[in-house]
Parts: structure tokens; C-alpha cells; sequence
């Protein structure tokens, strides 16, 4: 069985804010303010091109209702290249916002907000196989990648996001929609970087129906029929980062996803999530080391 | 003959001596002049770093200086007008104290009374995350 794979959650983000307290700062402390730059600014194509990567390695821990918790060393990539033509690809596997591999066209800026047109993964591929009391119980499940609309507007510490995706490349069904929306804020704490992450993912009934619904005829004992309507997840991430140097960071983050009832409901996520070293939710824990080029 | 030969030696060495010897004096010369009385200025680190550029970037500094001349010192910064610390008829200083600041900091040694600055060092400002048009919690560009 294997749902929502480590893309699964799709793009978004969040963001937040410095916080900036004089009651920290110890009594021989000396403050001084630059000029205030963080008015955004209309940057032109040339000034948006260009990359962005990051890798780190270091250790993670995930459980979730579709496979085995897994822990263990790894390695975290954050990438992304964007053309003068507007043109972009992004890779990243940890941190919620922009999860998986997409590419995409950012078609439009202000000064605050990112328009873009990019490819989403909806939903993971899923393959349940069980012999229950005798008769074979067997659902296989593509992957669903969309066309997506995000918007991303950037205030300061604060980071907002919303992706609208009506076009499913997935042909095995119709009426998909997947929707979401993130918020990140982060906060400074005398050099750390702190932040709290927020998001909501909607999934359409026909989504739902693909990957968790089951027909009367494919019906046995435990895996009951079932129509899902559509659900929304529920996601929050805290983190911390710290600067070693200017291209060393010590990162760590903590991730809590709640999936829609009518995915937990279902008599393959009630199953799934019986197994051992599997959980009803999903979480994730990762500590690094990371090196930004 | 040989006697005029080993005498021709001995002032060959003299010339080398007389000429490290000058050096010497001279060198003494330079750092007698007012704006070199400090022969160190010294900041640790030498550098803060911030996750984000343009963020405040916390740092505890400690400052040495070593003088040849016992003078009065006070020492300044590009952060304010007012003096952090003086020194009255001394040879050597040292201040240790929290700095917060998104700019480069210089640290000026100024001798008393004429103000003259005698010594400068200063302490930089490094991020990891250059400040752009996205938000460097989606992306980082570079």
C-alpha cells in the first residue's frame, strides 16, 4: 500500500515574523536600525532569474497510515532555477511549501505577490492488496498530477499561499479539484530562525472517491463499501534554524499532518492504519546539517 | 697582505650592522608618531551572521588594544556618537559587550585629547539568505 508519497503534500507555505524584543537584549546591549528595506520592490525578469540550492543531510522520522514508519539518515534537497523567460523547475522533500518536483511559468508580479502557473501533485499512487476472509480485496490507484494556479505573497517574515488546481492529468477519473492554503510565519530569536507553518488541503469527492472509495462489488468482510465525500487535511510545522556560517545551517522541524475524516474513515485507512509501525495521522521529524550554495 | 684583507671583513660587517641598525631606528621612528601610538585593535570575532540579509544579527564582541604609549583612549563605534568605553594613561584595553546590528560595524580607537583616531578594526555583517522578491520561507534565490 503506498498513498501520498513523500510530494504528497503539496505545494505552500507560510511565513512569519521577527520578533524583534528589547527585553531580550541584555542591559550592555547596543542596537542599531538600518534603514527600513523591507518595502518590497518590482524586480524586473533578469533581477528574478536565477537559482536557489540547498542540501543538507542529516536524520528523519515519518509515520503515516501508508507505509511503514521510516527513520533513519537522509538527505534534503531545496532547489529551485527560474529563467529570464519566467520559466522555473523546483525540487524540494522537506519543509511544506513547495513539496516534490514541479516545474512551472511564473506569468505575473507585484511587488508582494508571485503568480505562477506550475504542475501539483494532488495525490500519491496507492496500491491496497488484501485476502480478506477469502476474497481477494485489491485497489490500485494512480498518481494525480494537476495544473495549478499559486499565488504566493511575501510580508516581511510572514509568507501566505493559495493553489487552485482544476486540470487533473490524471485520466482515470474526472471532476478532480485540489485547493490549498498556507500560511508561514517565521520569528527571530537572537540569531535563530523560528517558524510555525499552517495549511488546509481540499480534496474533491471524486479525488476522495478514486483513492479511498469502494464499490458494492469489490466490497468483502473489513473492507466495507464506502463513498467519501470530499475532506480537507490539516497541517501544522514548527522548525528552527540556525546559521553556523554563511553557507552552513543547522535546521531542525517538526510536522503534524491530521487527514480529512473522510479519508480516515475509510475502511482502507481504518486497516492501514492498524498495522503495526503505522499511525491514523501523519508526522514527520528531521534534524540537519545543510549547506547553501 | 693578509692583515689588510681581514680588516677589509670586519667593516664589511659593520656596514650590515650599521644598516639593520638604521632599520631599526627608523622603524622606532614610525610608530613614535601620533596616529601609531596602538599597535593593535583587535575584534572577536570578526564576523556576524544572520539567517536572512538586512535582519539583526546578534553578537558578543570582545575588543583589545595594546599601546606602546601610555595615553587617555576612549573607544567609539559607527553605531552612536558617544564614546563605549575610556581608558585613562593606560597601554591596554579590553571590552567585552553584546553588539546588535543588520550593518557593518566599525570600532574606532581615538586618543585623548585630540581625538585622533589611532585605530580602526571592524566587525562584518553575513547572511545566508539574500534578501529578494520572494519569501526566502518558499524560496531562497541566489
Amino acid at each position: 500500500m503506498r498513498l501520498f508519497p513523500k510530494q504528497f503534500i503539496v505545494s505552500l507555505l507560510v511565513g512569519l515574523t521577527t520578533f524583534n524584543s528589547p527585553e531580550l537584549l541584555a542591559e550592555t546591549t547596543t542596537t542599531i536600525q538600518a534603514p527600513n528595506d523591507s518595502k518590497a520592490v518590482q524586480l524586473s525578469d533578469e533581477e528574478r532569474s536565477g537559482g536557489f540550492l540547498k542540501l543538507g543531510f542529516g536524520y528523519k522520522a515519518v509515520t503515516m497510515p501508508y507505509e511503514d514508519k521510516e527513520k533513519g539518515k537522509t538527505l534534503f534537497l531545496n532547489a529551485r532555477y527560474q529563467w529570464e523567460n519566467r520559466l522555473f523547475v523546483e525540487a524540494a522533500f522537506y519543509r511544506v511549501l513547495n513539496s516534490g518536483l514541479n516545474i512551472g511559468y511564473n506569468f505575473y508580479n507585484t511587488e508582494r505577490w508571485n503568480f505562477d502557473l506550475v504542475t501539483n501533485i494532488a495525490h500519491g499512487a496507492n496500491e491496497t492488496g488484501y485476502i480478506d476472509q477469502g476474497k481477494v480485496f485489491y485497489k490500485k490507484s494512480d498518481i494525480t498530477r494537476m495544473l495549478a494556479l499559486r499565488t504566493t505573497g511575501s510580508f516581511d517574515k510572514t509568507t501566505v499561499q493559495f493553489v487552485v488546481a482544476p486540470y487533473s492529468l490524471n485520466s482515470d477519473y474526472d471532476n478532480a479539484l485540489y485547493a490549498s492554503l498556507w500560511l508561514d510565519r517565521s520569528f527571530q530569536i537572537k540569531n535563530w530562525e523560528l517558524y510555525g507553518a499552517f495549511g488546509l488541503e481540499y480534496r474533491s469527492q471524486d479525488m476522495l472517491e478514486y483513492y479511498y472509495g469502494i464499490s458494492e462489488e469489490n466490497a468483502t468482510a473489513n473492507f466495507t463499501a464506502y463513498n467519501p465525500s470530499s475532506g480537507i487535511d490539516t497541517t501544522g510545522e514548527i522548525g528552527a534554524s540556525y546559521p553556523i556560517s554563511n553557507k552552513w545551517l543547522f535546521e531542525t522541524y517538526y510536522r503534524y499532518t491530521r487527514l480529512a475524516d473522510s479519508i480516515s474513515d475509510s475502511p482502507i485507512m481504518k486497516f492501514a492504519s492498524n498495522l503495526e509501525s503505522r499511525s491514523k495521522n501523519m508526522t514527520e521529524f528531521g534534524i540537519l546539517v545543510s549547506y547553501v550554495f | 697582505m693578509t692583515i689588510i684583507m681581514k680588516t677589509t671583513k670586519i667593516s664589511s660587517k659593520n656596514i650590515i650592522i650599521g644598516l639593520i641598525a638604521m632599520v631599526i631606528l627608523f622603524s622606532t621612528k614610525l610608530y613614535a608618531e601620533p596616529n601609531e601610538v596602538v599597535l593593535t585593535l583587535e575584534v572577536d570575532p570578526e564576523q556576524c551572521v544572520s539567517i536572512v540579509q538586512g535582519d539583526d544579527c546578534y553578537v558578543d564582541v570582545k575588543i583589545t588594544w595594546l599601546s606602546k604609549q601610555a595615553s587617555d583612549y576612549c573607544l567609539f563605534t559607527s553605531q552612536q556618537s558617544e564614546s563605549l568605553q575610556c581608558w585613562n594613561n593606560q597601554t591596554q584595553g579590553q571590552l567585552s559587550k553584546e553588539f546588535i546590528s543588520n550593518e557593518n560595524i566599525t570600532f574606532y580607537l581615538k586618543q585623548l585629547p585630540s581625538k585622533d583616531i589611532v585605530a580602526e578594526e571592524v566587525l562584518e555583517m553575513a547572511w545566508v539568505y539574500k534578501k529578494n522578491g520572494r519569501s526566502h520561507a518558499s524560496w531562497r534565490m541566489f
